[in-house]
């Protein structure tokens, strides 16, 4: 075999100064931040609330500033049209948190139930899939297994990394929804949320930590508030609870998550709250990477960040949401 | 139906919050501290390994501080038994130290990486003959860049045995072993590469700038742009849902993964050496155009050079080489690249995928001994020989990315059926057309544009630079999903 050689000197090149490689880079990256600075600040929004996404939010404004006063962000916004990407116009509120479209949750529930047609190949029940990274797994596998009977069709699996209900600046899944629900009217829409909601939420600009009073009673409104709209639309939901996780500290915020769910959940006929917590725990109730599969193989069901699904867990996971779903529809 | 029509939005991936991802703003505000620093202590060596060591464990700490421990136990173990072995002379007692380091850091990779794979296994072997193993199962986490860490420490414990090595004290070997450039995804350096590099006097007056930073640049483009974009329009939903996809779809996706990887473990290469280069170190080579390889034995002599070497010289010399007849010869080429493959990760899937190469390689080599093959050193007979290998390579990226055998076999069968394929876009045929022509470029043009790209001013470098950010970023994905082969 040949010997690794070490190929990066350039023939002919003498080196440069240290200090002077410190300056190419320090200027090129204060190039490539004002180039990209409401890029970047957008990434930096979408850091789980706290110091660190506080310290980045601040450091890229003043490049952002700079950038927009000399438009020098009309490059990559220019970029993003060639690519067909959508740029960003102006810069969004930092202040305003809440749903933009406020739906007063009724008090008294629940609410009738959605009428369930019959499902036929030639009719088959339009499903939409989506949620936040737990999708990724779940959402093709929940597709794959509910369309192998051809009475399905899923009309898309969307998912969006970072994404919740605790940050509506980052993306507002109701609104969203909205459009989804208008442009593919599915009778089913499928929910998965969590990952990323244990976090603090914004309100009229003040931040509130997650578990305070004033947290829970922001988070169960805005769930309350989606499930209820949905409700009124005539949608057969499915809200996937979170599954047992391997923190222990994260663990617990989980609970907190599902309880929401769950209850929320009771106060409507068409929502239904799948649980997924004891769908990943082993014989003495507690996480389990290894899990026994419909062939009766131990199988590797989480990834190695013990939140998220393996193929066989988003597999384990669709067969029992599609159990609840065939069940309610009496499908085969 | 539904084929195909689940999206990320954004094309975004998770958000890399610890600098241990080089493509972040993080590390590079981690990486101007600790250039800065690195040269202004440069003329102190104790103050500036001290320095370089919290700088590594912190860059570690960073992804899950509890595995420092675990970095700190296996650089600790390896020096005390390379010191244990140069003390004595009694060959039998140097074999048994060296067993006992080997025995030591390869159990702790074993417990962490491969228990719960054998013991889940070994379950699933017993269970249909009736038997219920008591084995448990202990959910570990698998830290990251463990296999690399390891193998680097071990390569100076045996060096040392085979005196090709001479100690060196505990902390040259803890910055040695933790050095971050390369400490969670290589290249595998050794110790007789690294270590004497600790007693240079590196002139800060010439560091290798240029160079660095057009390693760094294409580095961030082929992981940024090229790897990220590939795996999520098309290679990320066609492994998770084959049986959505017609055969051309299926076969542009086994071809896209395939210079994923490449862009992907080239590209954290890349920026590897060159942030090493910037630092004042040098490091081997670990990648030379592999789908221009004209045979397996050649693309292992391209692809991941570093393990290639650490697998020939601590495994398939040591298990005889080629030096006992073909039979043997043929075993050790199998057992070398069923290990190496397992070594990648602890599934079938990577045993199958060693195993393929290892009987490709037995193949060649039993086809080389025989006769006369003049035919195929002709234009025609080369361009052949790369298409063949292309192709045997891909099959086994089928294995190396698919989560499961079953996966692996509905991917090839797919292959059988036809229809339409619109998830072959413009830009995942540009992407793969467009990099595997990189494979072909004349060395000398590559060098070209090297020595001009050095010879700017400083000030047109940034611009150039900053550009490149700029499409870089604009071209790419929002956020950066980890590097493939941390998770080895």
């Amino acid at each position: 075999m040949i010997e690794p050689q070490t190929p990066q000197f350039i023939p002919g090149d003498k080196g440069m100064p240290a200090g002077r490689v410190i300056g190419v880079i320090v200027f090129a990256l204060a190039i490539g931040l004002i180039l990209n600075a409401p890029d970047i600040r957008r990434t930096a929004e979408r850091q789980e609330a706290g110091w660190k996404r506080d310290v980045a939010s601040a450091m890229i404004q003043p490049f952002e500033w700079f950038a927009r006063t000399l438009r020098l962000d009309a490059p990559h916004n220019l970029i993003d049209s060639a690519i067909g990407r959508q740029a960003e116009q102006s810069p969004p509120s930092t202040t305003t948190t809440t749903a933009p479209v406020p739906v007063a949750t009724p008090e008294t529930t629940p609410t009738t139930a959605p009428s369930r047609r019959e499902i036929t190949a030639a009719d088959p029940l339009r499903m939409f899939i989506g949620g936040d990274s737990m999708v990724g797994q779940f959402g093709p596998m929940l597709e794959n297994t509910a369309e192998a009977g051809g009475l399905v069709e899923v009309t898309e699996v969307l998912y969006e990394f970072s994404s919740g209900l605790t940050r509506p600046d980052f993306l507002d899944w109701p609104v969203r929804l909205r459009e989804i629900r208008e442009v593919q009217d599915p009778d089913v829409i499928v929910l998965f949320f969590g990952g990323n909601d244990a976090q603090a939420i914004q309100i009229d600009g003040v931040w509130h930590e997650f578990g305070s009073d004033t947290w829970m009673a922001e988070y169960r409104t805005r769930v309350g508030d989606l499930m209820y709209e949905l409700d009124e639309d005539g949608r057969d939901v499915y809200w996937m609870g979170m599954p047992i996780v391997r923190s222990d500290d994260f663990r617990q915020k989980v609970e907190v998550l599902n309880e929401i769910y769950r209850s929320e959940a009771e106060r409507f006929e068409s929502v239904n709250f799948v649980d997924s917590w004891s769908v990943f725990t082993g014989a003495d109730g507690e996480f389990s990477e290894y899990l026994t599969d419909s062939n009766g193989d131990l199988v590797d069901m989480r990834l190695n960040d013990g939140i998220h699904l393996t193929t066989a867990g988003g597999i384990r996971l669709a067969e029992v949401a599609f159990g609840v779903i065939a069940e309610n529809w009496g499908i085969a | 139906m539904g084929r195909g029509c689940w999206v990320r939005l954004g094309n975004r991936q998770p958000i890399a919050s610890p600098p241990v991802i080089f493509p972040t703003i993080q590390f590079a505000i981690f990486f101007v501290v600790v250039l800065t620093a690195n040269w202004l202590l440069k003329p102190f060596p104790r103050r500036w390994k001290l320095f370089m060591l919290s700088a590594s464990y912190f860059f570690y700490g960073s992804w899950d501080w509890r595995f420092l421990g675990l970095l700190a136990f296996t650089t600790v173990v390896d020096h005390t038994v390379g010191d244990a072995i140069h003390r004595t002379e009694e060959p039998r007692k140097r074999r048994r130290l060296l067993i006992l380091g080997v025995v030591v850091s390869l159990s702790v990779v074993a417990y962490f990486k491969y228990y719960d794979f054998f013991a889940s296994s070994l379950i699933n072997l017993f269970r249909p003959l009736g038997i219920d193993l008591p084995l448990p199962i202990l959910n570990m986490i698998l830290p990251v860049g463990i296999s690399f860490f390891t193998f680097q420490s071990l390569s100076y414990t045996i060096d040392i045995y085979r005196r090709k090595l001479e100690p060196v004290p505990l902390l040259d070997f803890a910055v040695f072993v933790s050095f971050f450039p390369h400490l969670v995804a290589g290249p595998i350096v050794r110790g007789s590469e690294f270590l004497p590099q600790l007693k240079e006097r590196h002139d800060p007056r010439r560091v290798q700038g240029a160079a660095a930073f057009g390693l760094i640049a294409a580095g961030l483009f082929k992981k940024v742009v090229v790897a990220n974009t590939l795996a999520t329009s098309v290679v990320d939903p066609i492994f998770a849902s084959p049986q959505n996809f017609s055969a051309l779809e299926v076969l542009v996706g086994i071809y896209a993964y395939a210079i994923q990887i490449f862009a992907d473990f080239s590209g954290y290469t890349d920026i590897a050496v060159g942030l090493a280069l910037l630092l004042g170190f040098r490091f081997p080579q670990n990648f030379d155009r592999p789908y221009s390889a004209t045979s397996l034995q050649d693309f292992w002599r391209r692809w991941h050079m570093t393990l290639s070497r650490f697998l020939r010289d601590y495994l398939y010399v040591p298990l005889g080489g080629s030096r006992n007849g073909r039979a043997a010869t043929y075993r050790n080429l199998m057992l070398t690249m069923v290990i190496g493959g397992l070594w990648h990760g602890a599934a079938w899937t990577f045993v199958l995928w060693g195993a393929l190469h290892g009987i490709g390689l037995s193949i060649e080599r039993w086809w080389g001994e025989r006769g006369d093959h003049s035919a195929t050193g002709t234009s025609l007979g080369r361009f052949a020989r790369r298409f063949l290998t292309f192709q045997v390579v891909c099959l086994g990226w089928v294995l190396f990315r698919s989560d499961s055998v079953a996966t692996a076999g509905t991917v090839l069968t797919r292959l059988g059926e036809w229809g339409p394929a619109p998830a072959v876009t413009t830009t995942v045929v540009t992407l793969i057309v467009g990099t595997l022509a990189t494979q072909y470029l004349p060395a000398d043009y590559r060098l070209r544009m090297r020595v001009a790209f050095s010879q700017l001013r400083p000030v047109t470098m940034a611009a150039i630079l900053g550009g490149l950010l700029l499409v870089i970023d604009a071209l790419g994905s929002e956020g950066v999903a980890p590097f493939i082969y941390f998770q080895f």
